[in-house]
């Protein structure tokens, strides 16, 4: 990064909509306040074949079929066939197939009781549509803003690069109640967008900065010091509520949060609903999905009209009328404003007393998994529970005393402050208040202070591009810091004692001094530590406390494996923790070895399975971390001589003083100066010599001899593709050879070694690389059909090869793939090739690539009972098998249970395969190293750190030492 | 009932009745001949026993009833509407005593933890519906029963909400087992429902 960005951006990315904001530093270098911000308008799909750019992005994600993607009606201006949509159209079209379509992904999002990485939406999809996760969908969703803006900046981005969205100074917005794991997962939901530069700022405290950014100069009269405000965020699909107590001096801001509501899922979708139901019930007729969905935006537009224009008080609603007869028949109704201010003031906004609680329905026994939705739609209720939450929360300080009403036990608020969507209509905000208003003065005369006279839909996008601006030293900045006191878990006896690492109100990118208390791990085994926070307690950093469960919330356990000596072994290690809040906003904790300078990241364990870890101590059972391989080490001196061999192989004859080496010869003599033979090169080695190769790449067209060896040798020396910090530019220059081609593309093992090179490294790929590459080979009539050409066999198997590694092709490709080599292996039950290619293509655990290129799990069991019908068993066919069948204890990925038992029993009868080979089949065993190499097809370098999981066998471990 | 003269004194009153409703009386080939009344109960279990080893006649019942469990949908709240009930088929008509079967690839939300009504409901219409199958609508075809309140516990865990599969099971005393199988497998609940008494 060159200096500051030009930009500086702030993303709300809500629930059911989300907004973007940004400040041009070139623009408004001079004023601080809020007229140099702007609201950036999204281009969207808004209706089939329609982009337009508005205001604001619904967040849904729509996947097209393929129909529509091929007659061009979702295309984007950036991308011609998007394997899935956001916006407008996604979120109509979406809703008339539920089963297509993802919502609510932030609300997923801090479920902590489902594995939020795993694709388990939309919650209707059933086998094989796809499916995303979470973290994935909320990825995508900041992707369009990204596209959106860098398209519309198309002129800029393409001079200067540096004008990129994903390399402007980020502001993410999260709710309040967002605790660290659904930080972190936005968190790594931007960085699949490629957003590096990037800060967390929660909502609450971004609507605040947007009503500063108004008042700045002014803040005082609106404002005292050490008033206690209610921050009341009703968005379309969630409310929000926080009370923050203001320190105001002068210029000198400071914002305190007293009390944090949780994420209530009631909001401004309710209230459409409602309406629908209401226009519904008059048209006495019973209604289609499509004619439902329908009626639903058509109340929520009318809604907004009769909230807002004053002269209009009825509006028709005319939706299409069913079945197959009369063009253009109507159902015709109305909606008009005293209904719709009736639903909102008794429906969603009764003025209740203040010892009414939401009603919570007597749990029902069994119900569909979704998300927790509020049964109780009276967000007044919601609201005094709140306040009576907030009321234990502030204690009988001296400070808050005068803001607790006794009577009641319930906090009192001098100024109130709406956001979201619900509020925008002046109607919600006069109830609110007045029921606040009744609750503490039943007789009138007192009303909270109102902060600001109308509410933006893009307040918190605003507040957070003001705060970029802050955090480069303009405008006014409110102190904040971290919102909770996080404590880590020691051993004990009876209840929890803990030790606090991070006190409340820390700011971000602080680092705090080592804890000077020491806890003993056990090293090489994996290692869990209990986080609690809290937003009640305020302790200081290191004091030790008796946590009571009701006030502490304890997070997902933080995991992470020592590898410390050189023989790997159990042993007691004295560490101290070491603690930062990281610029980000998120929580980092290290281990630091007492007695040696090594460290190592303690990272949450946030797959379910993983959850049973032993509670009372701090270690767990080994998890499926691949076994580590020892990696030998190549001195220096012979790492330089290698490096010199290289060079002189592919220098040509005139190269000077040196005697060329035979490249034939080459691989031979460089196992010799190392001492060790390939398969034992450490990967930190391996790469030099991929540099090196790389530099010398000239070489490979002195002859074809020099070129298969160039090949061979530099595919094996980045493989997997990836694993190294470095290996992503790597990449680019692997891929400006491929642009050049071949320097000698008649030769027959130039043309396989090409393919191989590309199959060892294709983890690296980008899928728009991996498309080409099945292009290639399709020309070369490998995977299409291309009549009277007579392919070489070496050459045919190792396309296949290639092709099957492709993960980022889609899974319905690689169906369609894998059933023409299945016609082949019919020829040939017992080639290997074909057996391995098959099986890498129906693999139910990617190597690198994402869940959705896995094939159904139909089409899975059909290849295996197609397998077992062949005329002769191999050891291949059991591996191929087993690739294709082992268990995930996923729904939708795992077999039928039938055709893994007969499966097990025809390749047992076979003598092929023992029971052990055959186990993952019958139940989920945590992939290991051995897997791994299995998928790849040949071993991997050593020393190359692969964390394996049910959902990929090689995601790089974060972990250092 | 040994003694010969209290069966002919029962079979008196009994036809006593049936003529006074207008029937004809019971003669004395309409008696069963019944040997060894004293193990007659435990040479019939016996015998059953060794029916169900399949050999022997055995004497099948079906439910005579649909019945369902209700599934309560996560839907945003709307006021003046309750969260609407699902229902989803766990015997279908005539599914024999005695067997049982688990709902496939669909995991349902279980509330452990703290009081929780479970809601049973029944059919004597919807014969077509099978094992499994979730229905939205039924206007008057489905009648609730009476709903059964519930604490499942769950060491560690108040009010909280699992994921678990279902499986029901009629047994051969007349009764719905319906089991609520977590995740791992690991736990296992058991509601009972009497649906034989129902039937009658």
């Amino acid at each position: 990064m060159e200096g500051p960005s030009r930009y500086l951006i702030g993303i709300d990315l809500g629930t059911t909509n989300s907004a973007v904001a940004f400040v041009d530093t070139r623009e408004s270098a001079n004023e601080a306040d809020s007229s140099g911000i702007r609201v950036f308008e999204v281009a969207q799909l808004t209706s089939p074949g329609e982009v337009r750019a508005v205001p604001f992005l619904p967040s849904f994600l729509y996947f097209p079929t393929e129909d529509e993607v091929s007659s061009g009606t979702v295309s984007l201006p950036w991308e011609e066939h998007p394997s899935s949509i956001v916006g407008l159209m996604a979120r109509d079209q979406g809703a008339l197939v539920p089963g297509r379509q993802v919502s609510s992904a932030k609300s997923w999002l801090c479920q902590s009781a489902i594995d939020r990485t795993a694709n388990i939406l939309p919650r209707e999809a059933e086998s094989p549509e796809p499916m995303v996760s979470p973290v994935e969908a909320s990825a995508r969703y900041l992707i369009h803003l990204r596209n959106a803006w860098n398209h519309a900046m198309t002129a800029e981005v393409a001079t200067n690069p540096q004008q990129l969205f994903e390399n402007q100074e980020i502001v993410l917005t999260v709710p309040a109640s967002f605790d660290e794991e659904a930080r972190e997962l936005t968190v790594e939901a931007a960085r699949e967008a490629g957003l590096q530069n990037l800060t967390l700022l929660e909502e609450p405290l971004a609507a605040f900065y947007a009503w500063v950014a108004e008042h700045q100069n002014v803040l005082g009269e609106h404002l005292r010091d050490g008033e206690f405000v209610l921050i009341c965020d009703i968005g379309g699909g969630t409310s929000d509520f926080s009370l923050v107590q203001a320190h105001v001096q002068g210029r000198n801001v400071e914002f305190e949060r007293t009390a944090i509501g949780e994420h209530l899922l009631l909001g401004g979708e309710n209230l459409d609903l409602a309406l629908a139901r209401r226009v519904e019930q008059k048209l006495t007729k019973k209604l289609s999905l499509r004619q439902r969905h329908a009626l639903r935006i058509m109340c929520s537009a009318a809604k907004e009209r009769l909230l807002s224009e004053e002269n209009t008080d009825r509006l028709p609603i005319n939706i299409l009328g069913g079945g197959r007869s009369v063009v253009g028949q109507m159902l015709s109704s109305e909606l008009c404003r005293d209904e719709v201010a009736e639903l909102i003031t008794s429906g969603f906004l009764p003025l209740t007393t203040p010892d009414e609680m939401p009603l919570r329905t007597r749990a029902a026994g069994l119900r569909e998994i979704g998300l927790p939705y509020a049964t109780d739609p009276a967000i007044t209720k919601h609201l005094a529970a709140f306040l009576k939450q907030a009321a234990m929360a502030m204690g009988a300080g001296e400070n808050s005393r005068s803001h607790i009403d006794a009577r009641l036990q319930m906090a009192r608020p001098d100024a109130v402050l709406f956001n979201g969507g619900f509020c925008i209509p002046a109607i919600a905000r006069e109830r609110i208040t007045e029921a606040i208003a009744n609750w503490f003065l039943p007789g009138g005369g007192w009303r909270p202070k109102i902060l600001g006279n109308e509410v933006k839909s893009s307040a918190v996008a605003i507040g957070a591009a003001y705060y970029g601006r802050v955090r480069r030293g303009a405008g006014l900045r409110v102190k904040a810091g971290s919102a909770w006191t996080y404590y880590i878990g020691m051993r004990s006896e009876h209840g929890i004692k803990a030790v606090c690492v991070l006190p409340s109100g820390t700011n971000e990118g602080t680092t705090l001094p080592l804890l000077d208390r020491e806890f003993s791990v056990l090293t090489n085994r994996p290692v869990s530590f209990h986080l609690y926070s809290s937003t009640i307690r305020h302790d200081a950093h290191g004091g030790i406390a008796d946590l009571d469960p009701e006030e502490v919330h304890r997070h997902a356990p933080l995991v992470t494996l020592l590898r410390y000596g050189k023989k790997l072994q159990q042993m007691e290690l004295a560490v101290r923790l070491s603690v930062s809040f990281t610029e980000v906003g998120t929580l980092e904790l290290w281990c630091e070895s007492v007695s040696s300078p090594h460290r190592w990241r303690l990272q949450f364990e946030l797959r379910r399975e993983a959850s049973a870890t032993d509670q009372s101590g701090y270690t767990s059972q080994p998890t499926s971390t691949a076994n580590r391989h020892d990696s030998s080490s190549i001195s220096e001196q012979a790492q330089e001589s290698a490096v010199r061999l290289i060079q002189r192989a592919f220098t040509g004859s005139g190269g000077g003083e040196s005697v060329p080496v035979d490249p034939a010869s080459l691989v031979g003599e460089l196992e010799s100066v190392t001492g060790l033979k390939r398969e034992s090169w450490p990967i930190a080695t391996v790469r030099v010599f991929c540099d090196v190769l790389l530099e010398m790449a000239d070489g490979r067209k002195l002859s074809p001899r020099h070129e298969v060896r160039w090949l061979n040798l530099f595919g094996y020396c980045l493989r997997p593709g990836f694993g190294d910090p470095q290996d992503r530019f790597r990449i680019i220059q692997a891929r400006r050879i491929y642009q050049v081609g071949l320097a000698f593309p008649r030769e027959l093992q130039s043309k396989v070694d090409w393919l191989v090179l590309w199959r060892r490294i294709g983890g690296g790929l980008s899928s728009a690389h991996q498309q080409e590459l099945r292009n290639y080979l399709g020309d070369l009539g490998i995977g299409r059909k291309k009549p009277g050409t007579r392919l070489n066999s070496q050459l045919e198997h190792d396309g296949w090869r290639l092709l099957a590694s492709l993960e980022h092709l889609s899974g319905a490709t690689r169906a369609a793939l894998g059933s023409e080599l299945l016609r082949k292996l019919r020829r040939e039950p017992s080639d290997s090739g074909w057996l391995w290619s098959l099986g890498r293509f129906g693999v139910r655990i990617p190597l690198y690539g994402s869940l959705s290129c896995l094939i159904p799990a139909e089409t899975a069991a059909d290849w295996i009972t197609a397998l077992l019908d062949l005329r002769e068993l191999t050891h291949e066919t059991a591996s191929a098998v087993v690739q294709m069948g082992r268990r995930v204890d996923h729904r939708t990925r795992d077999i039928s249970q039938d055709v893994a038992r007969s499966a097990i029993a025809g390749l047992k009868s076979a003598g092929v395969a023992d029971d052990i080979f055959l186990r993952p089949l019958h139940e989920y065993i945590a992939p290991v190293r051995a897997d791994v190499v299995r998928t790849f097809g040949e071993p991997l370098p050593k020393g190359l750190e692969l964390e394996s999981t049910a959902n990929c066998l090689s995601s790089v471990t974060a972990l250092t030492s | 009932m040994k003694a010969d003269v209290l069966r002919r004194r029962l079979v008196e009153v009994l036809n006593s009745w049936l003529t006074e409703a207008g029937f004809e009386g019971l003669g004395p080939a309409n008696v069963l001949e019944a040997p060894d009344l004293e193990h007659a109960v435990a040479r019939g279990a016996a015998y059953y026993g060794r029916a169900r080893r399949g050999q022997g006649v055995r004497i099948r019942s079906g439910a005579s009833r649909t019945y369902y469990v209700g599934i309560e949908s996560a839907m945003p709240a709307v006021p003046g509407m309750e969260a609407p009930l699902k229902a989803l088929c766990v015997v279908p008509f005539g599914m024999e005593e005695g067997t049982e079967a688990v709902v496939p690839d669909r995991e349902f939300g279980l509330v452990v933890g703290e009081p929780a009504e479970f809601r049973f409901l029944s059919s004597t219409i919807r014969k077509q519906d099978r094992f499994g199958d979730l229905l939205e609508n039924w206007g008057s075809d489905i009648e609730e029963l009476n709903p059964l309140e519930v604490t499942l516990t769950l060491e560690g865990q108040q009010g909280t909400v699992l994921p678990v599969r279902l499986e029901s099971r009629v047994t051969e005393i007349g009764t719905l087992e319906l089991w609520c199988a977590s995740r791992d497998g690991a736990n296992r609940w058991k509601l009972e429902l009497n649906i034989r008494e129902k039937s009658a």
